[in-house]
Order: structure tokens, then sequence, then C-alpha cells
């Protein structure tokens, strides 16, 4: 033993004593090895309490030494790079890590919260359910927050790149064990593309840390040369670090893969994590098993850990958990555990075993060398509050104790349970096994295989056979030759008894992280929680970060015994994704920040940055929100805009409305059906304003349509509604309407918009010589023409959404920045400047035109916003217009869409107000509709508002009280229209 | 009164030619090619000779076929493909169809501003792609000359294996290239060469950019 490290031992073990590494927990400097994990580490210094239990703050030490753990969780790394519930036996020890307890305070080997174990008796299962009843949960709520979760959010973004990839193979081996690489040796003979993942940063499993002779060599020799040639093919690919941790229909597995952490070199090195999508043809499932723990009276005391993981901290990290270790026993796994002690010269006191009869080869092996062994014996308490030295053994038949064991480690081998959860998340389904004592796999779906400890081959030949036969069946070789084999150790079978928990129950921990005892599952049973999904629930067995690795199947004989069922009979729960929990930023990956969702620009986004625009997302579409000159804040800018529009001549970028091509003999037949107004009267050459609904009769866009030609249309839509409309279309024709001889395309990206707005736009467009006649009578108001521009097609819309003079002209998107710049440059002279998407909201308030999804809700019918008379006078159907007539769309008090002015000079109105009545001057008041669209009008000097209220067509002229976060401004309703109510300034 | 600059045809998306090189990534917008959209009413019987005459393609019955690397015509929906012909004129597909005794309802719409057009190219090439996209794009499964309509970061795409290089082509809609351009280049820096999908430190890419001028003339 080291004196740095008391509890290394001198030799042995897969760590590099040649390079040392130092490391601080709680606060506390340590030394390690390059190839400990933190767990090893702490353990190789006699740190003896790790972390603290969730509930009753009890101290906790390693109890495992893989994902299993759930009593070592820390927190690992400062800031930013903080990161909670780190189980220290999956952390591998780098230079300078810093890891923290938590769940404690003011620290982990004195926590005040520790109270909360010695008044136990009063927060049993569900006590939340029954005493915070009076005066109410509220009372308690902020107190009890503070008491939950483990570990703590890092104060900072996470500064660490993550990545995906999408990888497809036709073999997915999940388990570099030795059933995994016999897998991988016959699947990856033929040129299947086979991947082989690796929770661990070494292949092997249990090879890593237990004797073995394989093919005539040791485990590890032949290990290594495994490993070599597999790497040596080039359609293997090994990944080790990585854990796969989901299982999806189609075989895609989920796998979290480390790559680099600049924690260990304090560098950036790219990305942190990779998360791997594996599509896979076969699946080989080759996962191993978990061992579980024993139920006895303070069987979660540190120090106390599983068989298992002591043989694996001798053999692989060169640590011995104690230097006087008693192990317990159900089964014969635990004498190979025996004989590793003793080989690395640790004390055995004895061993407990519960079973009556002992005929195994082990356990004669065992006495033979001189050891106690307590044949039908159990363990029944400990004692050591922070670190276990005494354990007293009892007639497993009355109890009555043979003997006190003084010892500083229990090493409890309860049995094994397969570790099923990819299995199961692939559709598998389980059976009990009563002689393993474990939920083994059962019906086994297509394309996936099971080999190894999880198939319940509890011996290495077996495992390496059904290993192989899985790599066969995989679609690898089919010859026997070259199928690893394993000369068993031991006599291979477990022989698990399973026994009857005795002694206090509520000191008989079950599931180890969330506090939960045997006795809350007897409370449980007592309130008839019977259903296995029931006592999960009522006790938060299995529940917690580990999601009952350890617990499970304990809670489940439990609940079994006590209610008289067979285990099989009870069942499980969900195996429910994820396996380990992972890393919100690899579930993210790049999609964030910029990345987080594509983002639509115009073709003309590179003329807006050249102006100053501040771009907004609008929907998917990033647009200009408004140009800013020298000096300027945005509502100057705002203001400057608005007023151009009116008075001299504006440019607006209209690219992202929806747009696109109606062709065939049924064209104006099928535009018919789907808009209220009447499109087949239009004449080829014009245009009209159209609404469309669903069949209910609401409102779901709106938009300009013209025809091109007999059997040509352009629609448009709003631009967040193209591609619903256009599927929505589509479902019309395909799936409503397959008699109609109709096309539709999409073109939205292929034109570039821009919209030549104001009383002097026409004055700009006639130096523009490109075969359009801008005259009102060349284009008059809702007209569609057509040019050229060296030989591309231009289309010239006269359409307005700010109530004024108005062009859209379309050019093919390449073109659209020359058409920009070059309208900029021939009105220079008439202060030609651009508008931005605030600007024209203000203008297209003050003309009262209304914005879908703004203007209107999910109730709004065409009558609601003064269009009735379009639809009750078009002849023939259209989608939605039975419903018009149902008594909700037609009955008194709807919301109906109004202008609204403010009563008195300088009255300020603000969209979201609600509107009440002038008799009420505050909440609470019933409410009579909102403002949906509300600012400040350059043009008109005042506010300027619509709304939809109650009944509101027919109280214009009505003054009402707008309720604003408890101001109160009153408001005279009006027609929607504030500028140019008659339309005069559209037609000149 | 208008002359165009004759650059201009040469300008990529927004304006912009771009390129970016980096020794395991090229990443290059593509020009100057016509994309014309062929569609014909769903479950019509089309008649492969007056297809090959309207598109000079043989068109491809289904998704992800394997198609000619310079004359492309990718299946986008049953009696609907995208016609991929560089200097190719959509008046002589007009032609065609005006030469056409075929009743049926088809239309060819000139959609060549629509989409962009993004080559990518070099050892990382595969691994870029594949962190946004499903499909398997290993030369076995994808060999040269196969094109898939799939999705890549959540983009709806045409992604045509042109060479072993490997070379992809990958057709989206102009509105969201810049933003997959950018996603594809986003370098991730010293990422490390295992991972197979970053330049390495000591050679860092070089990205090419620079706005063509371009517009109408006024005479």
């Amino acid at each position: 033993m080291s004196e740095a490290q008391p509890m290394r031992l001198e030799s042995g073990g897969r760590i590099d004593r040649e390079k040392p590494l130092t490391f601080t927990f709680n606060g506390s400097q340590y030394g390690g090895f390059t190839g400990d994990t933190l767990a090893s580490a702490l353990l190789a210094n006699g740190v003896r309490v790790v972390g603290r239990s969730f509930k009753y703050h009890r101290p906790r030490g390693v109890l495992a030494a893989g994902a299993e753990e759930c009593n070592a969780l820390v927190t690992v790394g400062q800031g930013a790079l903080e990161e909670p519930n780190i189980r220290a036996t999956l952390q591998p020890l780098y230079d300078g890590l810093e890891a923290r307890s938590q769940n404690c305070w003011p620290g982990v080997n004195f926590d005040i919260g520790r109270s909360l174990d010695y008044l136990h008796f009063l927060w049993p299962a569900g006590f939340y359910n029954k005493t915070f009843i009076w005066p109410g949960w509220s009372w308690y709520e902020g107190f009890i927050r503070r008491m939950s979760g483990l570990g703590k959010l890092p104060p900072a973004d996470d500064p660490d790149q993550y990545i995906h990839h999408n990888v497809h193979c036709d073999v997915l081996i999940v388990g570099g064990g030795p059933a995994g690489l016999s897998a991988a040796l016959a699947a990856g003979y033929h040129a299947l593309r086979v991947i082989v993942i690796e929770q661990d940063t070494l292949l092997g499993g249990s090879l890593l840390w237990s004797e073995a002779s394989i093919d005539g060599e040791q485990g590890s020799v032949w290990l290594e040369n495994t490993v070599r040639v597999l790497r040596q093919r080039d359609n293997v690919t090994l990944l080790t670090n990585t854990t796969a941790t989901a299982c999806f229909d189609h075989r895609m597995v989920i796998a979290g893969e480390m790559l680099s952490d600049r924690r260990v070199t304090g560098e950036d090195e790219g990305p942190r994590q990779r998360l791997w999508k594996v599509h896979a043809k076969e699946i080989v499932l080759a996962t191993g098993a978990i061992e579980q723990p024993l139920i006895f009276a303070n069987n979660d005391r540190p120090g106390i850990m599983l068989a298992s993981a002591v043989q694996q901290y001798i053999n692989r990290y060169a640590v011995a958990p104690g230097m006087r270790i008693v192990i317990a026993t159900n089964n014969d796994s635990a004498y190979n555990v025996a004989g590793a002690l003793m080989n690395a010269g640790v004390d055995v006191v004895a061993m407990i075993d519960s079973r009556q009869n002992l005929t195994g080869e082990s356990a004669r092996v065992m006495r033979d060398h001189g050891m106690t062994v307590f044949q039908n014996a159990i363990p029944l308490d400990c004692r050591g509050d922070k670190g276990v030295h005494s354990v007293a053994v009892a007639k497993r038949d009355n109890l009555e104790t043979i003997t006190t064991l003084q010892c500083d480690c229990v090493a409890m081998a309860g049995g094994w349970q397969p570790t099923v959860h990819l299995f199961t998340q692939a559709r598998g389904r389980l059976r009990y096994d009563s002689s393993l004592g474990a939920f083994l796999p059962d019906v086994i779906p297509p394309h996936v295989h099971v080999a190894g400890m999880v198939a319940g081959a509890m011996t290495l030949d077996s495992a390496l056979e059904q290993g192989w036969n899985a790599g066969v069946k995989s679609g690898g070789s089919q010859s026997k030759n070259g199928r690893p084999q394993a000369r068993s150790g031991g006599d291979g079978a477990l022989r698990i008894e399973r026994d009857r928990s005795e002694g206090r129950s509520d000191r008989q921990w079950i599931d180890f992280q969330y506090d939960v005892t045997l006795q809350d599952i007897d409370i449980a049973v007592t309130e008839n929680y019977t259903s296995v999904e029931h006592m999960k629930r009522y006790t938060t067995s299995g529940m917690s970060i580990d999601q009952g690795k350890t617990a499970n199947v304990n809670a489940l004989l439990a609940l079994a015994e006590r209610t008289g069922r067979a285990p099989g009979e009870v069942g499980t729960t969900t195996f429910r994704p994820f396996y380990l929990p992972v890393t919100l930023g690899a579930l993210a990956g790049r999609n964030r920040g910029e990345f987080y969702a594509p983002v639509q620009r115009s073709p003309l986004v590179g003329c807006h940055e050249q102006l100053n625009a501040q771009f907004d997302d609008y929907g998917t579409w990033r647009r200009p929100r408004v140009y800013l000159r020298n000096g300027e804040n945005e509502q100057q800018a705002i203001a400057r805009e608005a007023v151009a529009a009116r008075t001299s001549v504006v440019l607006f970028d209209g690219s992202p409305l929806g747009k696109f091509e109606v062709y065939g003999p049924d064209a104006a037949e099928f535009l018919n059906r789907v808009y209220i107004n009447n499109v087949t009267s239009l004449k080829t050459g014009r245009a009209r304003y159209g609404l469309m609904l669903n069949e209910n009769g609401i409102i779901i866009d709106d938009g300009i349509f013209a025809r091109l030609a007999e059997d040509h249309y352009l629609a448009h839509t709003t631009s967040g509604g193209a591609n619903r409309i256009h599927a929505w279309m589509e479902a019309l024709l395909q799936g409503d309407w397959p008699d109609l001889d109709v096309l539709l395309t999409p073109v939205t990206s292929q034109w570039a918009n821009v919209a030549v707005s104001g009383p002097r736009s026409r004055d700009l467009l006639e130096q523009l010589s490109i075969g359009i006649d801008f005259s009102a009578k060349g284009v008059p108001h809702m007209a569609i023409a057509a040019g050229t521009i060296d030989n591309l097609p231009v289309r010239a819309l006269r359409a307005s959404f700010t109530g004024e003079l108005c062009y859209e002209l379309n050019v093919p998107a390449d073109r659209g920045a020359a058409l920009w710049n070059t309208l900029l440059q021939l009105g220079e002279d008439l202060q030609v400047m651009p508008i931005g998407i605030e600007a024209l909201t203000v203008l297209r308030t003050e003309k009262g035109y209304l914005h879908v999804g703004s203007d209107t809700d999910g109730c709004t019918t065409p009558r609601d916003i003064g269009w009735g008379h379009v639809a009750d006078g078009k002849q023939g159907g259209f989608l939605g217009k039975r419903s018009l007539s149902r008594p909700f769309n037609v009955s008194d008090g709807r919301l109906e869409f109004v202008g609204l002015t403010p009563a008195q000079d300088g009255g300020v109105l603000a969209a979201g107000s609600h509107v009440i009545d002038a008799g009420h001057s505050g909440a609470p008041a019933p409410t009579q509709g909102y403002v949906t669209s509300a600012c400040y009008s350059p043009n008109l000097q005042r506010y300027v508002g619509l709304g939809l209220v109650q009944n509101g067509a027919k109280r214009l002229g009505e003054t009402v009280n707008m309720y604003d976060d408890g101001k109160v401004n009153a408001a005279v309703i009006s027609v929607p229209a504030a500028w140019d109510p008659k339309g005069e300034r559209l037609h000149v | 009164m208008f002359d165009i600059n004759p650059s201009f045809a040469l300008q990529g998306n927004d304006g912009q030619s771009w390129l970016l090189q980096t020794p395991r990534l090229k990443l290059q917008a593509v020009d100057n090619i016509r994309k014309l959209r062929l569609q014909a009413r769903p479950g019509a019987e089309l008649n492969t000779t007056f297809l090959e005459r309207l598109s000079g393609i043989l068109l491809p019955p289904g998704p992800q076929e394997k198609v000619d690397n310079e004359l492309s015509a990718y299946w986008l929906a049953p009696n609907d493909w995208l016609l991929v012909k560089p200097e190719s004129d959509i008046d002589s597909i007009n032609s065609a169809l005006q030469d056409s005794s075929n009743e049926v309802t088809y239309v060819v719409t000139d959609l060549t501003d629509a989409y962009s057009i993004i080559d990518i190219s070099g050892e990382d090439a595969v691994a870029r792609l594949a962190e946004g996209c499903s499909v398997d794009l290993d030369g076995k499964a994808f060999p040269s000359g196969r094109y898939a309509l799939t999705r890549l970061q959540h983009l709806s795409v045409i992604i045509h294996r042109l060479d072993d290089t490997p070379r992809f082509r990958v057709l989206v809609d102009r509105s969201v290239a810049r933003f997959l351009r950018d996603w594809l280049m986003g370098a991730i820096p010293g990422a490390p060469p295992a991972g197979g999908l970053q330049p390495s430190k000591s050679a860092p890419g070089r990205f090419v950019m620079g706005a063509i001028p371009g517009g109408f003339v006024v005479r």
C-alpha cells in the first residue's frame, strides 16, 4: 500500500503508474493515476463518504463501478463548465479535476439535512399526499422546492460544442465485452459494415477485471489480439467511450460519444460529444448484466458495495475498497470475488451465503483454503455511520444472531439482472427466470439478437458462443471455425436463492438514490398500490436518476412477495429512454443559436444589409424591420418611412409573399371552390383580393389572385402561409377533388418582389422601359401586366397594402437585387427610400387593412370582418360556406373587425388592450373584445388601432374603454380605415 | 434602356458567388444551370417517347434513382420532375410541348432562380452531410449518380452524388440556401481530425466570398 494513496495496491491494475494525476474533491487535494475513474481514485485515497442520499441525506459511499452507480453522484467543474450528477464511477480521472459532493450542507461529512433521517418515521412513502393538505400545498411548496432536486444547473450557458452524426451499418453490436467481441469477429468476417459500441474507455467488459482463459490464452491476451484484428478490418468500426442509450423504431440507436473535454486539456479542442444516430439492419445486444444488492438493515452504509464492483476495483484499478472484507451472497458469482481478493492479499473475513446447500465447486475450494463460510445465513444489520465497521450475521431460518463480524467493507452479491433496457425499447418481451432470479429476454423482435449475460449466459464460454451465433445470424460468417472458446471457471450455474427480507423494514434500502425502503413497499401494498406502475409512482422506487438499475428487481420481488404473486405476474415497469442521461447540449447538437431553426432570406438580403437594415424574424423569414439612417432612433426611422410612403415613393421587399401558379382547364373551378370570392368572373389580366376559409368557415389566409390566362392563375398567400396553403391545396386536389384537372407549382422563391408604393411611384416606374404601360389606363388598380427585361419575364401587379398607388414588380430572383438598385438609382430625385415591416404595419393599420392572424383569431368569419356580402352573394359553393350559417357563426355578440380612435387628443392605444364598457374604469370588467393592432400614426398625428369588438359593426361612434395593464384609455369605435376611407388614393 | 452586366449571370445567391475551401472540404455555389419543373396530372399515363423528346432526359420513375450527372432529372412526386440542364433553354422544351399531340395536362415551370445548388466535396463531405441527413451516404449504398429527395438540417433538399471524390450536389430552396451554406461551413474550431468533420488548426479554412458588381445600367 502507498502512503499517499493508502488503499492502492502495490501492483496490478490497468492504470499507468508512470502518469500520476492530482485532483480535488470537496476542496481537498488527492492523487491518482491515468486510467483511474474518480471513484477508484477516491477509494484509493480512503475517501468513504462521497455523497448524501436524496431524501434522508444519509452518508453514502461508492456502491458500484459502472453505469449503475446511484450513490456517488458528484458535481464536476466550475462555472459554465460545471456539470451536476456525474457518476464518479464513469468519470475518467484527469489532472486538475475538481469535484464536489452535492445535496448536502454545509458539507458531505456533516449535513444538516441528516436531521430528516432521524425523523424518518415522519416521511414514509406518500407522506406528502397526506401531510400537506392543511392549510394548503402552496404554504409548503417553497420549502419543498428548495429541498428537492439533485445537483444544480450551471450558472452560465454551456460553452461546449456538440455534433450529431447519422451512420448506417449492417450490424450494430452494443457492448464490447466477450459476447460483443465474439459477435464482431463473426459479423466482421464478411464485408458487412459492423459498428461496435462500448460505454467504457476500453473494450473487453468483464475481461478487464476477471480471470479467464480463451482459446488457450489468458483473457487479456485474447482481448488484445481480438481488438487488433478488429481494428485492422476496414468494415468494422470500434467506438469506445460511447454509450448506446436509446433504441427507437426501425432500429435507430442513439449513442453518445465523448470526444474531447476542455476540462481535461484546458483548451477548446472541438466538439465535446458526438451524438450518433445509428441506423442498423441488425442489432446484437451484448449489454451484459447489472449485479443487484442484497436487502438487509442499513445496507446503504458507505463501504457496502456490489461484489463485482469490489472485484473490479481490485483487479482493474488496483484499489482495495477495504482491508477486511465480508462477502454476502445468494449465488456462486461471489466466490470469484473471494478468489480475486485472496489473490490480491486482501483479508476476506468471511462469506455469508444464504443458501441452504452449497454444492458448488467454488464453495468447496474456499473452504479448503480456510475461509469461513456461513451457510444458510444472512447479514442482519450493519453498523458504522460514515463507514461500515461491523456486520451482524444471523441464521436464515430464525434470524438468531450467529456472530458479529468486524469489517470495513461488505461485498454483496444479490444476483444479476440483464441490462435489457435497449432490448425492451426495441419491443422485446421479458420473462422472469426463477433460477436466475431475473427478467430475461423472451420474445426477441426481428433483426435483434441478444448474447452474453443479457441473454442469461452466466459462463464465459456460453457468452462467447452466443455472441458468435448472433454475429452469424446477423449475416456474418456461417462457419463455426474461429468461434472463440473459453475454459469455464467454476461450475457456471448461479443457483441463486432469493431470500425473504427480514428485520427492520424501514432501514432496509431498496432504492438507494431516492431513499425507498422495504417499508415503503409495504405501505404501498397496504394502501392497495399493488400494480407495479402504481407502486413505482407511490414510492418513487426506480424514478431516480439511475432509473432503478439496482432497485427495480428488488422492488418487484418485494412487491411480489408481499402480494403473494409470482414475480413474472407482477411484471416490470417500462424501460424508457434514456439508459443513461444524455447531456442536453448533445441532444441539441448544432441546432442552437443561429442554427436553431432554418431562416429564410429574401433574394434582396444583400441590398438590405447595405442599407443598414435592422433585421427581425417574422415567422421563418428574416426581414428588414426598419432602415436606420444617421442619428435616427427606430421610432424616428419608422415615422420617416411611413410618411414617405404617403408623400413620395418607397420600395418594399415583398419577396417572401407566398406565390404559386395554378394551371389547368379546371384552375378557375378549383380556385372558385377555395376562395369565397367569385373567381370565374375574373378577366384575364385582372386581380382580386380573396379570402380562404377552412371547413368551419374560419378565415385561414388571404391574398391576391390574378388571372394570367384562361387556364392559368397566380395566387398569393401571406408570407407565413405559403407552405401551409400549398399543402392544403394539394391535399384538396389529391384527396377531395381528384377529378379536377389542375396543377399547382409553388414559385415563392423564383420571384423577387419589389413593391413600389406612394403617390410618386408611377413617376418612378415610367422611367423604366420594360414593355409595361404604368399609366392608370395601362395598369389599373387590381390589374397585372407582363413585360420583359433581357428576355426574362417581368410581372407588374397593381395592388396595395399601403393604401397608396402601388405596383408590385416581380422579376426572377437573381435579378431582384439589380432591379432594387436600379429603382433606388432612378428614384434619387424623388427621394425614394426603402421601408421595413414596421412602417408597412403602420401604413396598413392606418388604412385599416387586416392581417390574418393578427386581426383575426381562430373564430373569425368573413362576416366578422365585413365581408359577409361577398360570401353571401357568391353563386355556387366554396369551402366553409355551409358553416357560415351555423348558429354560432351568426349569433349576437360576435367579435367584429373595427377601427378604434382615441377619444381624446393625445390618447394612446395599445395592442392587446381589452375593450370594456365605458361604465367600467378598470378590472374586473367583462371583456368585449380586444385591440388587435395599434400604433402611432405619423401621417394622422395620433394613435390608430384595429380591433375585434363584440357587435362592433353596429356600434360605430360608441365610446368604450380600453384596459391595458392597469391603465384605461377611452376610444371611439370607427370604421377600420382611418386613412383615405373612400379609397380615392388607390384609383389614380 | 437596360443592359445586363455580363457578369450578372455568374452571380450566385443573394448576388454573391462564393467558395469555401479547406484541406478536407470544399463548398461552392453552382450557377448557370437551368432548373425546370415538369409536372403532369397524377395518374396520367405519360408516354416515354414524349417525355424524352420533351426533356432530352430519361425521367426516373421514382425517388432515389441513379441519374446522369450532366443532364439530370430528379423525381419529386408521381409525374413530377425537376429537370436540371446546363445551357438549356426553356423555349426548346416549350417547342417540344407544342409539337406534342399528347393530351395530358402538363406544365413546365422555370424554377431556375427558386433553387440554389451547392456542391460539396472533399474528405469530410460525407461526415458533414451526415450530421444533418439520415440517408445512407456511404459509397456502396449511395454510389455515384444516385440522388435522394430528403431532409438536410430540417430542410427539404435533393442530394446527388456526382462522383467518388466524393462530390455531392445539394439543391435547396434559395431562401434557405444561405442558412444551409452557413450551417455546412459552420466550422467548429479545432475539431480533432478523428472527428472527420473539421479543418485542422494548422490549416484554417479559406473562405472566399465576394460580391460581383452587377445591376441594370441606365443608358
